[in-house]
């Protein structure tokens, strides 16, 4: 069992020595842009060296949890290794933002992390930290900061305030104090005597001169009154952002990104270090800003998951398959499986180990190559069939529901005693990704009146996309019934998540309201328009 | 690992969690929780999807739960409480057991012992009485996890008067927090988010629902924030400013009375409906079984380490999500998944 570490971040660091520490075998993976002051970091937490390889990318990843190989290039050559699971803890970019304050950098304007980097511990040494004058933070304006760099401009203009007795001012937004300890360094900071400007409906005028001398013209929002600073030193705050070398890893390991750029793509499913791929985890500056205990937090949440696998891999789950003979290669099931568990080699097999059982490749594959095989031997198809309307004095709603969200919310239902349409007929299903065209058709064949898609809502699919899928596909089908002149109310679409037991229960009786209002339908009729 | 067995007080989200994660590395665990059912203060809220997932988590409550019931490793006691706890080598305590409303038995007790000690006891919501916006007074004053309650049984807000929805409400935030006469120099980092997201909700169902919030700061930041504050920004009234009182006008609504600093002037203006975002405070008996524990609270009466949110855990007592300090429930789940290894970690170094 051997875990990849990919890059030089504390959190990195911290994940290594708690796995070499638990009797765990690493390997450390460092890209081409990090220098031996990386290599520095590692020994310096008693890391051997020898488990480092520099000047490294990884080219590809193929298998699975527990067995990943992994080709890269190092050093010049290609070399592959046998990994069982990989954290991904590479350091995030941090761009000073002079442009949005429209001050170009100057002796006395300096980036935040000037003064977090070596600069806040040597203060009074750096010739380029005035020791006369003001000071003034920008931060957070214009756009809205974190509780990272809230910490950082405090705890600098605490330093400056009390080692150096310098005039402070901390020009803001919303100040960010969400974060451990940070609403009393804020009243720290004030009785150091640093003075707060917050604006709402007004912004202040930032002005620099040819030499580069800033002029700050203000309106303090809570006297009214106009200030005008001209700080010796202005400290701009910094953005911060993916590094290019972390979208390349997205890429390689397939990992979904989130509208930020990092590589979780906010889906609640991989909250914590998880990704889309068992076995992959990314953690610390890979996926969030925070703060140095939420770095330790992660690196721990590391170390335990990927000492566990292959553990944990899940046995139970339904597992897709590829019929040999059917399949022509068109690569859909490559594409659309959000688990990278399709293996591509002389023909497409489906890696059991990787599989989550969701079912979309199964209801994509445009051969019906691909099964879907449940542990408990379920078959939708026999369900379906099964569904009986003998005796319906009310509408049969067959609902299909994605048993992570809708299956959950209809046992939250009944168990808050909600009343529940009385011909519901609820199939459950991995997820609804997996509710093919050919299964809503077969419901209809089996006399429902109206038949209901249920999915979880959009960005919390568990398989990220298969309520896309349904969605598409139902849409699709409604489109084809009002041109066959069936009508497309019969089939709805709902997005529901597991703890919303009221909410299904309104969803499935207006359906049956609907349906009743439609009366009865029947697909197999065929309704001539004249 | 297999004859050790570690005790975890809470059944919260970072309970639930902690003992899932010590379960699969073969660990026994006791879970206790004082009430009858299991989840806390995260099972309760509602889901504040509209359409889109709004990321507020309040769904991973369920698959936690899903995750401990029926888990050979898990003993789960409910409606129990810790009576008394030694250490002596081992952890020796005393568990009483209430009685369900089915059986009404007498109290049961019950003795084992532990490795490990997990305070998984998390945080209690400020009771805002203390502060002059009429709480228990005026029915439709009501705080921010009465709003997360009314939302999933109801889908929409009602009013507590008369059961009808409300047409101007307003959200007063930090209540509790931030709150230098009351010693609560901490910021409870949901609220915002959570509350703004409630609001969404309400005004996504009834648009016609005029909603205002007061704020100091607004927080909140990562992934979807922007989009979230962007769009609070327009459709909401955001006044900076924290009012000092409410009073109760002739016609039933809400009179507030706030400073803005525009026009420099005191300004009252009445609303139907009022939600309190209460603080995130320590929970009246941490102190009481810190000290029991041996483990020393921070100056915020929490029991993390006053610089980490996570203590080491020195003499075999650990802690997991909110009783540290206020988290997300994303925070919480980390936060309870790190414990659990430095818990693994001490039963290695203890032999077991």
């Amino acid at each position: 069992m051997k875990t990849l570490i990919i890059g030089s971040s504390p959190c990195a660091v911290n994940s290594a020595k708690e796995l070499l520490e638990s009797g765990n075998e690493i390997l450390i993976s460092l890209n081409k842009n990090e220098d031996s002051s990386a290599i520095d970091e590692f020994k310096a937490a008693g890391i051997d060296p020898a488990f480092i390889l520099t000047d490294t990318n990884i080219l590809s990843c193929r298998g699975c949890a527990g067995d990943f190989t992994i080709l890269m290039a190092s050093g010049g050559k290609t070399v592959s290794k046998k990994i069982s699971g990989v954290i991904i803890a590479e350091e995030y970019e941090k761009k000073p933002n002079f442009a949005a304050y429209g001050l170009k950098p100057a002796p006395g304007v300096l980036p935040l992390s000037f003064l977090t980097g070596t600069g806040i511990y040597g203060i009074n040494a750096s010739k380029k930290i005035p020791h006369a004058g003001k000071i003034a933070f920008l931060t957070g304006l214009g756009y809205e900061s974190n509780p990272v760099i809230a910490e950082e401009v405090m705890l600098a203009s605490l330093k400056f305030q009390t080692d150096l007795n310098l005039q402070t001012y901390i020009l803001t937004g919303n100040l960010k104090v969400a974060g451990n300890g940070l609403e009393k360094l804020y009243r720290e900071t004030k009785t150091a005597g640093t003075v707060y400007f917050k604006f709402t409906d007004t912004s202040p005028r930032i002005l620099q001169d040819n030499e580069g001398k800033v002029t700050i013209e203000l309106v303090d929002e809570i006297t009214r009154l106009n200030f005008r600073i001209t700080p010796a030193l202005t400290v701009v705050d910094e953005i911060i952002s993916p590094s290019a070398y972390m979208k390349e890893l997205a890429a390689v390991f397939g990992l979904h990104t989130g509208a930020d750029g990092f590589l979780q793509s906010g889906n609640l499913h991989r909250t914590g270090i998880y990704t889309n791929r068992k076995g992959i985890f990314v953690a610390g500056p890979s996926r969030s800003i925070l703060n140095v205990a939420g770095n330790i937090t992660d690196s721990a949440n590391a170390a335990i998951l990927t000492s566990r696998i292959p553990d944990d891999n899940i046995k139970q789950e339904a597992k897709a398959e590829i019929k040999s003979g059917s399949c022509i290669r068109c690569l859909t099931c490559y594409r659309c499986c959000p688990y990278r568990a399709i293996d591509l080699d002389i023909r497409p097999s489906v890696m059991p180990d990787a599989c989550e059982g969701c079912g979309i490749c199964f209801a994509e594959c445009p051969r019906g190559a691909i099964s879907l095989n449940f542990p408990d031997n379920r078959n939708v198809a026999d369900a379906i069939r099964r569904v009986s309307d003998i005796g319906k004095t009310s509408p049969l709603v067959i609902a299909f529901c994605c048993g992570r969200s809708a299956g959950r919310a209809k046992e939250l239902a009944i168990c808050m005693g909600y009343r529940l349409p009385q011909n519901l007929k609820v199939i459950e299903v991995p997820c609804s990704g997996f509710v093919s065209m050919e299964y809503v058709l077969s419901a209809f064949q089996n006399n429902a009146d109206g038949v209901l898609v249920l999915t979880c809502h959009a960005g919390n699919c568990h398989s990220e996309d298969g309520n896309i899928f349904a969605r598409r596909r139902v849409e699709q089908l409604k489109e084809t019934f009002s041109q066959m002149n069936f009508e497309k109310e019969r089939l709805e679409i709902k997005t529901l998540a597991s703890n919303m037991g009221y909410e299904f229960a309104q969803i499935t009786n207006m359906f049956e309201n609907t349906l009743k209002v439609l009366g009865s339908g029947n697909l197999k009729i065929l309704k001539v328009q004249k | 690992m297999d004859s050790s067995n570690v005790l975890v007080i809470g059944g919260g989200i970072a309970g639930l969690t902690t003992a899932h994660e010590l379960s699969k590395l073969g660990v026994k665990v006791e879970l206790v929780e004082k009430e009858p059912f299991l989840g806390g203060h995260a099972i309760q809220f509602t889901c504040k999807a509209i359409e889109s997932c709004a990321k507020c988590g309040a769904c991973m409550a369920e698959e936690k739960l899903n995750n401990v019931i029926h888990n050979e490793n898990i003993k789960i006691l409910t409606g129990a409480n810790l009576n008394r706890i030694s250490k002596n080598d081992r952890f020796h305590y005393n568990i009483q057991l209430n009685p369900d409303d089915k059986n009404q038995s007498k109290c049961t007790g019950y003795s084992s012992s532990a490795d490990a000690v997990i305070m998984a006891t998390g945080f209690e919501p400020f009771d805002p009485v203390k502060k002059p916006y009429g709480y228990r007074v005026f029915k439709n004053v009501i705080t921010n996890l009465d709003l997360e309650r009314m939302l999933k049984t109801n889908g929409i807000a009602l009013k507590p008067s008369d059961g009808m929805p409300p047409s101007k409400i307003a959200f007063i935030q930090c209540v509790g927090s931030r709150d230098s006469k009351l010693n609560h120099l901490w910021c409870s980092k949901i609220c915002c988010a959570s509350a703004l997201r409630m609001a969404h909700v309400i005004k996504s169902r009834k648009p016609e629902t005029s909603v205002t919030f007061f704020y100091i700061d607004i927080q909140g930041s990562g992934k979807d924030f922007e989009a979230l504050y962007q769009k609070a920004k327009e459709d909401f009234q955001m006044i900076r400013a924290i009012p000092g009182d409410i009073y109760k006008t002739e016609d039933d609504w809400l009179k507030i009375n706030y400073f803005d600093n525009l026009s420099k002037a005191s300004i009252e203006e009445v609303y139907d409906m009022v939600v309190l975002s209460v603080a995130m405070i320590p929970g009246s008996k941490t102190k009481e079984l810190a000290e029991i524990l041996g483990i020393i609270p921070c100056d915020t009466g929490f029991v993390g380490s006053c610089k980490n949110n996570g203590i080491a855990g020195s003499g075999g007592v650990f802690v997991a999500g909110t009783a540290g300090g206020p988290l997300s429930i994303a925070e919480s789940i980390t936060h309870a998944v790190k414990t659990a290894w430095d818990v693994a970690k001490y039963l290695k170094t203890r032999g077991r």
